[in-house]
């Protein structure tokens, strides 16, 4: 059974009493919440994704809920909730469900150390992945939104997870987060997208979250082997380049860009550079013209 | 005339390390860093990591123009000792007062 | 399936062949608790020093193999610590004691297995004091609270100097002058403490408590921490410490004079009894009776039962409508994350504990 199985009756029943259990790639998350934004949103952007069970096992219950007191009726407030979690600051209700998404991301991010973690997106074809590491202001979901419009398959969009034994990409397919400007432009680029309500005015500015593709969704535990390592730049009005990247330099940026890599000691350094080594690198560089980078990410999967 | 002290790797058992073309990537167990180092750098470190019991200064010159196909080792002289200076500062490389 | 006890954490900690059959019920409870006390590295080194680890299910392990690793790490990265402090104090020419986590991981006893570390905690003579944060000043340490009302707050009151933070490697340091605060009733003479300590082979210089006083440390700081934060974690490892220990005779012999004499008797009292009592630490009962000596008279003994028990036992609540107790986790970050990670990593700033 999937999200959109259910009526939004049944997802709000199932939110607000035991919680409902969604299956994300190799994890299950139990999300409990009252807010009406946050059931909204869910029935939105998680509709593919399966049920889980109540027998099988949950790796995060966390929950977004209103934050007590008086203060309530002035300026309502949620906060999210997580065993084990630092207690976190409060923010407005309005952005309840960006709130749960920075939440499970924080979940994977501080307890999933049995992988090497790089934030970085990930689409695959053909069995390759397609890592793009993440210096802010790259572009990254961006392009990773319009790679998955023209068929990439979307492993991640956040988070790239590397299993330490196989050194393969095992994938985590969530809703993609889009800011400001993106918002828009992948709204023309892909006008079928779904999206999530925009939510303005949160830290990183104008947020909505797009619904991952079936396809992608259905395919979660199908794993990718090393393909190729791609550094965005976007730049406004620079012409679309590809151009290769020394392993060394590579390897330094993905490390760059590694959540628990210094965890791993030793071994996290073998992993890594397997990778690398298994991977072909590039440095990218765009002006917004999501056409010619689509061509050239294709191009470049294009068997010889 | 005194005899320079020889230069060592402060851990060799400590290191592991991938050369793709001419770069060298380390990752050093005992202080947990990864270093990135221009193609000199990881000439010297190699060459400082296949000597552990510790190498002279012009011995070390001769095996790093060895390896990069140097003719006349003197020429790398400051080139060498400006990588050792750094890679001593990284905690890489040593010079123990004999 | 049935619900799990109340002392699902403790009894699986305590005998962990509980968890070997396939149809173990408990597991998503016993990893949330586990959790939330900051006890899941602990749960996973106990599994694999048993070799049951590659028994657990697939889902449960992947978190237990995760605490593995970190707890590994830390410990990795507390070592290197260690020894470059050590290195900053080598001129303070007098024995620095570590205490808490990195005292059981340097002198390698039993809390140490699996343990997660949140900082690395020093006893130094009082009269050392300035010269120690000299020097760790001139080694790349700063201090954390800036505010002058937090600086005298600390050094006016507390036993220790305000968490001094290393500016390139981020790792914490609390740099101690006495176990407890100055505001506390109880003052345990320091000297004591110092001229019992056990110096370790390594690093050269530093020390451990004699084993009394580091059990009876053990049993200080579970109380004195406000919110019980760590209270269970704490008290594993005073259970770990007292099984070690509790095996000389000679031990149990010195242990409550010694925490008459430090002035802590009470508070060695309250973690004997719950120690026997969650985690069943088989303890002389002649050393039980004597040290309800300590107790406080009625109606405060029950009183303080009643607030210990739940403080002790990590239970977790239906559906996360609970806060764990957990430090900020940048305190217990070791990690060598580039900052703009370090920001994300928090899950934004909005996810944030603004604590400064």
């Amino acid at each position: 059974m999937i999200v959109g199985d259910l009526s939004p009756v049944d997802i709000r029943q199932r939110l607000e009493g035991p919680g409902l259990r969604i299956t994300l790639g190799p994890l299950v998350a139990e999300i409990w919440s009252t807010s009406r934004l946050v059931q909204s949103a869910v029935e939105a952007v998680y509709a593919g994704h399966p049920i889980s069970d109540s027998g099988e096992f949950a790796d995060f219950h966390v929950a977004v809920r209103s934050t007590g007191g008086i203060r309530r009726w002035l300026k309502p407030l949620v906060e999210f909730g997580f065993d084990g979690a630092p207690p976190v600051q409060p923010l407005p209700a309005g952005q309840a469900f960006p709130l749960l998404e920075w939440g499970l991301n924080w979940c994977v991010a501080s307890h999933c150390h049995q992988y090497l973690m790089i934030h970085a997106a990930v689409v695959e074809r053909a069995g390759r992945a397609l890592v793009l590491p993440a210096p802010p202001g790259s572009g990254k979901s961006t392009l990773c939104a319009a790679l998955v419009a023209r068929g990439w398959r979307l492993l991640s969009d956040e988070m790239t997870l590397i299993d330490v034994d196989r050194g393969d990409v095992i994938p985590l397919p969530r809703p993609i987060s889009l800011k400001n400007r993106s918002i828009d432009i992948i709204g023309r680029f892909w006008p079928d997208a779904i999206m999530s309500a925009v939510v303005h005015d949160t830290i990183k500015g104008s947020i909505a979250h797009v619904r991952p593709p079936l396809a992608s969704v259905d395919r979660s535990t199908e794993r990718a082997v090393p393909g190729w390592i791609v550094l965005p730049r976007y730049k406004p009005d620079v012409a679309t380049k590809l151009e290769p990247l020394s392993k060394g330099a590579a390897f330094m940026q993905v490390l760059a860009n590694a959540f628990n890599y210094s965890m791993h000691g030793r071994r996290g350094f073998e992993v890594l550079a397997d990778f690398v080594d298994a991977s072909e690198s590039f440095e990218f560089s765009y002006g917004g013209d999501l056409e010619a980078a689509i061509d050239a990410f294709d191009t470049l999967a294009r068997p010889l | 005339m005194s005899r320079a002290a020889p230069w060592r790797a402060v851990a060799p058992q400590a290191i592991a390390w991938r050369e793709w073309d001419d770069e060298l990537v380390v990752y050093d167990d005992a202080t947990g860093n990864t270093h990135h180092l221009a193609p000199l750098g990881g000439k010297v470190l190699i060459a400082l990591l296949t000597h552990p019991s510790g190498i002279e200064l012009p011995a070390l010159l001769q095996v790093v123009a060895d390896a990069a196909g140097i003719p006349d080792a003197r020429l790398l002289a400051p080139n060498v000792e400006e990588a050792l200076t750094e890679m001593a500062g990284l905690e890489l490389a040593a010079c123990d007062p004999a | 399936m049935p619900s799990p006890p109340a002392d699902l954490l403790a009894e699986t900690l305590g005998d962990v062949s509980a968890v070997g059959s396939d149809r173990y019920p408990h597991w998503e409870e016993l990893v949330r608790r586990a959790r939330e006390a900051n006890l899941l590295g602990t749960l996973a080194w106990r599994l694999e020093a048993r070799g049951l680890l590659d028994e657990v299910p697939e889902a449960p392990r992947r978190h237990l193999v995760g605490a593995s690793v970190e707890s590994k790490a830390q410990q990795r990265a507390v070592r290197r610590e260690v020894r470059e402090i050590a290195r900053a104090l080598r001129p303070l020419g007098s024995s620095v004691v570590l205490l808490k986590g990195a005292a059981y991981l340097l002198a390698q006893l039993p809390p140490a297995g699996g343990r997660l570390l949140s900082d690395i905690d020093i006893l130094v003579p009082k009269s050392k004091l300035p010269e120690a944060e000299s020097l760790l000043m001139q080694s790349g340490f700063v201090t954390t609270h800036h505010h002058p009302d937090d600086q005298r707050y600390y050094r006016k009151w507390m036993h220790e100097l305000p968490p001094m933070q290393h500016v390139k490697r981020l790792t914490v340091l609390d740099v101690h002058h006495a176990i407890v605060p100055e505001t506390a009733r109880a003052h345990p003479d320091s000297a004591l403490l110092l001229d019992a300590a056990i110096p370790l082979a390594d690093p050269p210089g530093f020390a451990v408590l004699a084993p009394t006083d580091m059990v009876v440390h053990c049993a200080t700081h579970l109380f004195h921490d406000e919110e019980f934060r760590h209270a269970p974690r704490d008290l594993v490892d005073f259970d770990a410490l007292v099984r070690h220990f509790g095996v000389d005779d000679a031990f149990w012999t010195a242990l409550l004079s010694r925490a008459d004499e430090l002035e802590l008797g009470r508070m060695l009292h309250y973690a004997l009894r719950w120690s026997s009592r969650i985690h069943r630490t088989p303890i002389p009962v002649e050393v039980l009776e004597a040290a309800a000596g300590f107790a406080p008279a009625f109606p405060v003994r029950p009183l303080m039962d009643s607030l210990l028990g739940p403080a002790l036992r990590p239970t977790s609540a239906r559906a996360a409508t609970r806060w764990a107790r957990r430090a900020l986790y940048v305190r217990g970050h070791w990690l060598k994350m580039p900052p703009h990670l370090l920001a994300w990593h928090l899950a934004s700033k909005a996810l944030r504990h603004d604590e400064e």
